[in-house]
């Protein structure tokens, strides 16, 4: 019986230590590794003054990776979830992030919302803001007709093969992590050793 | 000095003659009795002082969708074989012969069956008599005396192809090799890599069914399974301008092989590990209408990740 509660302890003590490696070393960085991904991946691409600029998105998206469940807490079991496409909420504003991260087939241009409603037409989701449409879509003749050349420019991303934003994460969290379930061992170890030690 | 190619241009030509020779077999076409027309532009037939010069160049005229020649693509350039004790891994014909060298191989001949020439009488013209670009669908000879009018032909459905450009050049289905990360470890005390290549196949089909039987095919394809990394000594199957190699020199198919024989650098085959397939589902932010779906490339897209393993000596 003491054995099994001197295990308990042993196991709950390792578990919480983990925790905190996790929380202190392994999620940081991971953040670091997709933040540099997206500096060097998504950055710089499209013109300034454009419409979808990475850059207009980068808070949002640094937002929603700080609010990510990397740790899910099972009891005995910690799973760490590596983000990525799928698993990372791409949803409302960030969804042509997702499409430029899957890789884009054709030439798209960007428009918003309001000028589908200005020439009448229905958009293909309310929920949007931004809208990718092609170049041979019978929209793009009203809006070169009506709206002149500001919309000409094909979105910078069009024809682009997918980025990997989460690239190298996947290794770095089975590495790391199996360098902090050793480390909170030893340091297991290491205490139950001392109050052995003193009878404890 | 000679060049050679690096054993990554090797992996990926590997891979794509496994998927295109032996798990998309199934998805090979027929187009019977196309008529055959003379290209001018393409034909030169104006030297009457040595009319051996003269070359005329007929083309296939088809209406299938998607083009049999689009990229990609192209007519069948080996023959599939049948019967109860054929390798299920290599499911074409093997035989001794030589390469176009002269080197004494192993390998495969070109095709005799899966493309037919016709004249206007529906007799089979000798196949001697003329070459065949397999990536263009035409007819090339040197007789001007030569009766060409129909051809019968396979040509392979699914487009593979290995730049992300060229997925706008033909229609779905297309298959995208994309080999994108490499890792090299040590396996062993002494010399040896294991090496490791990232790669993914992005399937873009033309119906959410052909999508489902495509991604289906190729995972059961690769899922604990392996290729042989081909050497290419003389380059791939076909030349440059999409005849058979060697077979403008030499009409004879026992002496211009395709060499079958396995890169000698790596320890067994090139192994398919951690295979995964998703549905690559979009966002609904493309504008869309009922008509667009179906020429829209990035309606019906699917994924398949996985990690190609060799281990070398040296």
């Amino acid at each position: 019986m003491n054995m099994v509660m001197q295990g308990n302890k042993f196991a709950k003590f390792m578990k919480l230590k983990l925790l905190d490696y996790i929380d202190a070393e392994l999620i940081p960085g991971v953040k670091d590794i997709i933040r540099d991904n997206y500096e060097t991946k998504l950055l710089g691409v499209v013109p300034e003054g454009s419409l979808g600029r990475p850059e207009d998105f980068y808070d949002e998206f640094f937002g929603r990776l700080d609010e990510f469940e990397f740790v899910k807490d099972r009891g005995p079991i910690i799973e760490f979830v590596v983000p990525d496409v799928e698993k990372f909420d791409f949803g409302g504003d960030l969804s042509f992030l997702k499409f430029v991260l899957e890789g884009m087939t054709g030439f798209y241009y960007l428009i918003p919302i309001g000028t589908y409603r200005l020439l009448g037409y229905t958009p293909p989701d309310l929920q949007q803001s931004l809208y990718l449409v092609r170049e041979d879509d019978p929209l793009m003749e009203d809006v070169r007709r009506i709206l002149g050349d500001t919309f000409l420019e094909p979105y910078a991303f069009s024809n682009s093969p997918p980025i990997d934003l989460f690239e190298g994460v996947k290794k770095y969290s089975d590495e790391t992590m199996s360098k902090l379930v050793r480390a909170s061992i030893a340091l297991a170890e290491e205490n139950f050793a001392f109050y052995r030690n003193r009878g404890l | 000095m000679s060049y050679e190619m690096r054993s990554i241009r090797k992996e990926d030509l590997s891979v794509y003659h496994y998927l295109k020779e032996v798990v998309l077999i199934d998805f090979i076409e027929l187009d019977e009795y196309a008529p055959l027309v003379l290209d001018q532009k393409l034909s030169s037939t104006t030297n009457d002082a040595d009319p051996s010069t003269n070359i005329l160049v007929y083309a296939a005229e088809t209406d299938i969708q998607p083009s049999p020649i689009s990229r990609g693509r192209g007519w069948v350039y080996f023959d599939t074989v049948s019967g109860t004790d054929i390798n299920p891994c290599e499911p074409y014909l093997v035989v001794s012969g030589t390469r176009a060298d002269g080197v004494s191989v192993m390998g495969t001949p070109e095709q005799s069956t899966m493309v037919t020439v016709y004249d206007s009488n529906l007799n089979v013209v000798n196949p001697m008599l003329y070459m065949i670009d397999y990536v263009d669908g035409r007819i090339v000879t040197d007789n001007p005396n030569l009766d060409l009018a129909y051809v019968t032909y396979h040509w392979y459905y699914v487009s593979i192809v290995d730049e992300w450009e060229l997925i706008q050049a033909a229609a779905p289905p297309i298959v995208v090799i994309d080999m994108h990360g490499t890792d090299k470890n040590g396996y062993q005390l002494g010399a040896g890599k294991k090496v490791i290549r990232k790669v993914d196949l992005h399937i873009f089909a033309s119906s959410s069914a052909e999508r489902k039987d495509i991604m289906d095919t190729i995972y059961d394809g690769l899922y604990l399974k392996s290729c042989p990394l081909y050497d290419f000594p003389l380059g791939d199957v076909l030349d440059y301008d999409g005849t058979f190699y060697g077979r403008k020199d030499n009409p004879n198919k026992l002496t211009s092989l395709f060499d079958r024989t396995s890169n000698k650098n790596i320890i067994g085959n090139l192994e398919f590990y951690n295979v995964s397939a998703r549905n690559v589902g979009l966002p609904p932010i493309l504008s869309r209408n009922r008509e667009e779906v179906m020429s829209d490339l990035n309606a019906y897209r699917s994924k398949v990740s996985f990690e190609l393993v060799s281990y070398t000596y040296s």
